[in-house]
């Protein structure tokens, strides 16, 4: 899987290239892709964020944390992205309230890098996800993504993507049934599902 | 009861209750509800079809017979008046909450909102002689939170016979009431007293550990005097005095587990109001009034059963207004009302800072003209200046027109404004677990200031300079109405209204902190609109039956969230399939607690022969959001996020014999129940009875309900 990612992604590279070189009128679309329960639970991961490679679709090792292999990084409800007290690099991001498929272009500015507060803001409803809490209906003290964010990432390479998450539960479960809403059979929380999509020739068109 | 007397009252007794030649001639007209005096609309006493914008009227006769024990139980029953339970029991007009009703008694203002609702339970009703209803704003005589509408409760005026009551009643849940009053007026001066109790052990509607309503004890007392001191001058002295001590249960989870916690509180309320009138004759009218009012409460919550402390608070309110206004009456046709006034407000909390002051000025100009019986028009403004916030202009423009003896109309355009609260104002909190910081906009400068100095704060997003000028929460409001009587025995009035309301107040993050958390002040930035129509029918069938219907469409909308709908970049997650869509125009359903349908039926029957009567009423909540979100994006826009509809009906019956009242009744006859309504409580019985005493051989009269509102 991981294999076939780095392919696609690097097939993905040549085409772009090659459209660049020939006739950069015509791009070809760009795929979104979704990566499966990434454990962004610290225990899990000797201490460590779950690090992730936009460009090559990849899980990174902890030992390259320190490194701009990665752009963005998942511990518990936060999401990093590799810039200042989060890491070596210069990627930033922002949250923006549009939807996954209707956000064709990344914005041009309104990017930040993790400082004293990240870049996507932690926290329930600050940045892309809501806590349920005691709710009177619906799932209680879930975390569940808000609808219509998309987060926008300037990679470590100064390339665009967008990211939507998807799921916070191991195997990106249906959030409305009642095995979901039982807390002794909901699955595990910490696996993110998430849908990106990234353009390789640094421009900030995202279709 | 001790209303058969009204009439020969000398002229003038209360603030706004100046003598009109229609209170001085014997009233034999009285009966007719067209003919009723109402002093709200305008703040001078006009007959009801004589002012412009519509007012309800609710009469003592029918508070008595649905045996009310507290106004939240007069209001329920009225079409577009929805109680919603919210920090105490509070009343939703033309979908606007609790925080934009101001509840008067006697024109004077009740204090002491609890996260903007005032606790309707608060107020007994046993001394009420009518409650007038003005819906949409009067700010341009009221000021603040006249922005959705008043509620003024007209108490009793003194009977000229030394009259008094006894009475008692028994409900479900342990609830015992007991009222006794008297009164008189003499040649020079008069007195009324009034005191109540009541205790209830509340109830749950859940099974939960908190009671929905707290087992509570209740004293009200309400001493009057009346003063004639010349033939133009009068004094009144209206106080009123509440102490009510509640208790209930709840639960804290701690890491240690679920612990049980006894919560105890004492709400204090005192109310004194002498009102100077000058009125040398009919033309002119001087009054020189000073309201002074004060509400405490005290909190106190104890782990149990070790009764160790687990949280105390307190709240302290101290309001004080002189106005004086001057009414000028020329060529007949044309009334000048223009009143200035101060008020001094102080606010001690457990969350502010010591040493709280806000004061405020205002000025208000009213002209009212009214060339013949079928035109006139009311203009008016208010402003008002306050040392908290941004000064406030207010509005108001309306007219009727009695088209003919069966069909009148009523226009009105005004705005309304809601002034900051004090949390919005004086907050000083810093949550001691997570670490956040509130600050109300008067405080939040220094706050900040505070921080920096000590090393609290990595950046600041917006400067505390830009955040001193919070403005008042502001509305611009249409309403028009049409009368129409369609014989003698039926009429039906339609009201249509839209409020616009602006610079709602909210919080925003405006500074990071060190440990990554945030620092929050208050802006103005939302918008929502209500818009509805109203419709109420009544009808006088024979045999003393009467049958009224009554019906409200209400459409309540954060406009910012109805633009992104209509822009369509406002997105539901479908939860089987985790993706984002679209929410569709017709699935957005508006504010929360907002019913879009809602209306009641009543049939009240009065036997004169047998001296009794019966009243049935039906009262419908349509379906409406309760808050929760199920589909992750906050709004109301899923079916599963909406509560179900219910209809609650009431019955309740009384018998006169002699000096002696019984009554008896149902509460909830079908044992209407909805998870998210804590009003309502299960079936309810109750009994009751009155004994009234009158010094002299005046025969009681058992009166038809007179007024026109069903």
């Amino acid at each position: 899987m991981r294999k076939l990612s780095i392919w696609i992604a690097a097939s993905l590279l040549i085409t772009a290239g090659a459209c660049k070189k020939d006739d950069d009128s015509t791009p070809a679309p760009l795929e979104a892709k979704t990566v499966n329960d990434i454990n962004g639970n610290a225990a899990d991961n000797g201490g460590f964020s779950m690090y992730f490679n936009l460009t090559t679709g990849a899980i990174v090792p902890a030992s390259d944390s320190n490194s701009t292999k990665w752009d963005i990084a998942f511990r518990a409800t936060t999401i990093k992205v590799n810039s200042g007290k989060s890491g070596p690099g210069t990627a930033a991001a922002q949250v923006v309230s549009k939807g996954f498929d209707d956000l064709l272009e990344a914005p041009a500015d309104g990017y930040a890098t993790d400082g004293d507060a990240f870049a996507i803001p932690t926290g329930a409803n600050n940045g892309w996800y809501t806590y349920t809490g005691a709710a009177a209906s619906g799932p209680q003290h879930a975390i569940l993504p808000i609808a219509g964010k998309t987060i926008v990432v300037k990679t470590a390479n100064g390339k665009y993507a967008k990211v939507q998450i998807l799921s916070y539960y191991k195997g990106n479960p249906n959030t409305s049934t009642a095995d979901f809403a039982d807390l002794t059979k909901r699955p595990l929380g910490g696996y993110y599902t998430i849908r990106y999509m990234i353009q390789a020739d640094g421009s900030r068109k995202l279709q | 009861m001790l209303k058969q007397l009204y009439y020969i009252v000398p002229a003038m007794f209360c603030c706004y209750l100046k003598a009109t030649a229609q209170l001085t001639t014997p009233d034999t007209a009285s009966r007719e509800s067209l003919e009723e005096v109402v002093v709200t609309a305008t703040r001078t006493p006009r007959t009801v079809n004589n002012v412009p914008v519509p007012v309800t009227v609710i009469g003592q006769n029918r508070i008595e017979r649905i045996g009310a024990l507290r106004l939240n139980e007069v209001l329920m029953e009225q079409v577009g008046l929805q109680i919603i339970t919210d920090h105490g029991t509070g009343i939703q007009l033309q979908g606007l909450s609790a925080d934009y009703i101001l509840i008067l008694i006697d024109g004077e203002p009740v204090i002491g909102r609890t996260a903007g609702t005032l606790d309707l339970t608060r107020l007994a009703v046993g001394n009420i002689q009518r409650i007038e209803i003005v819906k949409g704003p009067s700010s341009s005589l009221y000021g603040s939170e006249a922005m959705g509408g008043v509620i003024n409760i007209i108490t009793k005026k003194m009977p000229s016979a030394l009259t008094g009551q006894v009475r008692a009643r028994a409900r479900r849940y342990n609830t015992v009431d007991l009222t006794a009053e008297a009164g008189k007026q003499n040649n020079n001066w008069g007195w009324y007293l009034f005191a109540n109790r009541l205790s209830t052990d509340g109830y749950y509607t859940t099974d939960s550990i908190s009671k929905a309503i707290p087992a509570y004890a209740a004293l009200t007392l309400n001493p009057k005097l009346h003063f004639k001191l010349s033939r133009s001058v009068e004094l009144t002295l209206n106080t009123r005095f509440y102490i009510e001590e509640q208790k209930n249960n709840q639960g804290v989870q701690e890491t240690t587990g679920l612990h049980m916690l006894k919560e105890r509180s004492r709400n204090t309320d005192i109310n004194i109001s002498p009102v100077l009138t000058f009125k040398p004759s009919d033309q002119y009218r001087l009054q020189v009034r000073n309201y002074i009012t004060a509400y405490r409460t005290k909190t106190t919550i104890d782990y149990q059963p070790e009764n160790k402390l687990y949280d105390e608070s307190f709240f302290r309110q101290l309001f004080n207004r002189s106005e004086v206004q001057y009414d000028h009456t020329f060529s007949g046709v044309h009334t000048g009302t223009l009143g200035i006034g101060n008020i001094i407000e102080t606010v001690e909390a457990t969350r502010y800072d010591d040493g709280n002051k806000l004061s405020q000025q205002y000025i208000f100009g009213q002209h009212q003209w009214m060339p013949s019986k079928q035109f006139n028009m009311v203009a008016g403004f208010r402003y008002d200046r306050h040392n908290q916030y941004s000064d406030r202009f207010s509005p108001k423009l309306a007219l009727r027109w009695n088209i003919n003896s069966k069909v009148s109309v009523q226009a009105s355009a005004g705005g309304g404004y809601k002034a900051p609260d004090f949390r919005q104002l004086l907050l000083n909190f810093t949550n001691p677990l997570a670490g956040y910081s509130v600050f109300g906009t008067s405080v939040v400068a220094a706050g900040i200031a505070r921080l920096q100095q000590e090393g609290q704060l990595s950046s600041i997003y917006v400067e505390p300079a830009a955040i001193q000028n919070i403005k008042a929460e502001r509305s611009v409001a249409f309403n028009v109405s049409v009368r129409y009587d369609l014989f003698k025995n039926v009429n039906a009035q339609l009201n249509l209204f839209r409020n616009n309301i602006n610079d709602l107040i909210d919080t925003r993050p405006i500074a990071l902190k060190t440990n990554g958390q945030n620092v929050f002040s208050y802006f103005n930035y939302n918008k929502v609109f209500t818009q509805g129509l109203e419709f109420q029918a009544s009808y006088s069938l024979p045999f003393g039956l009467q049958l009224s219907a009554a019906y409200q469409y209400l459409d309540a909308k954060d406009v910012t969230v109805w633009d992104n709908v209509k822009a369509g970049t406002v997105y539901y997650r479908d939860q089987a399939t985790n993706v984002d869509k679209k929410v569709k125009r017709r699935n957005y359903g508006g504010l929360y607690n907002r019913s879009k349908h809602s209306g009641n039926i009543k049939l009240l029957y009065d036997n004169n022969r047998y001296d009794f009567n019966v009243s049935l009423r039906g009262i419908y909540r349509g379906k409406f959001g309760f808050g929760g979100d199920v589909n992750s994006n906050a709004i109301l826009d899923d079916p599963a996020e909406y509560a179900d509809g219910y209809t609650v009906w009431n019955l309740s019956a009384q018998k006169f014999i002699k000096k002696i009242t019984i009554e008896a009744g149902v509460n909830n006859l079908f044992r209407a129940t909805s998870t998210y309504d804590a009003g309502l409580a299960g079936r309810q019985w109750y009994v009751g009875a009155a004994f009234r005493f009158v010094k002299s051989d005046r025969r009681y009269i058992n009166q038809q309900a007179t007024n026109n509102n069903l």
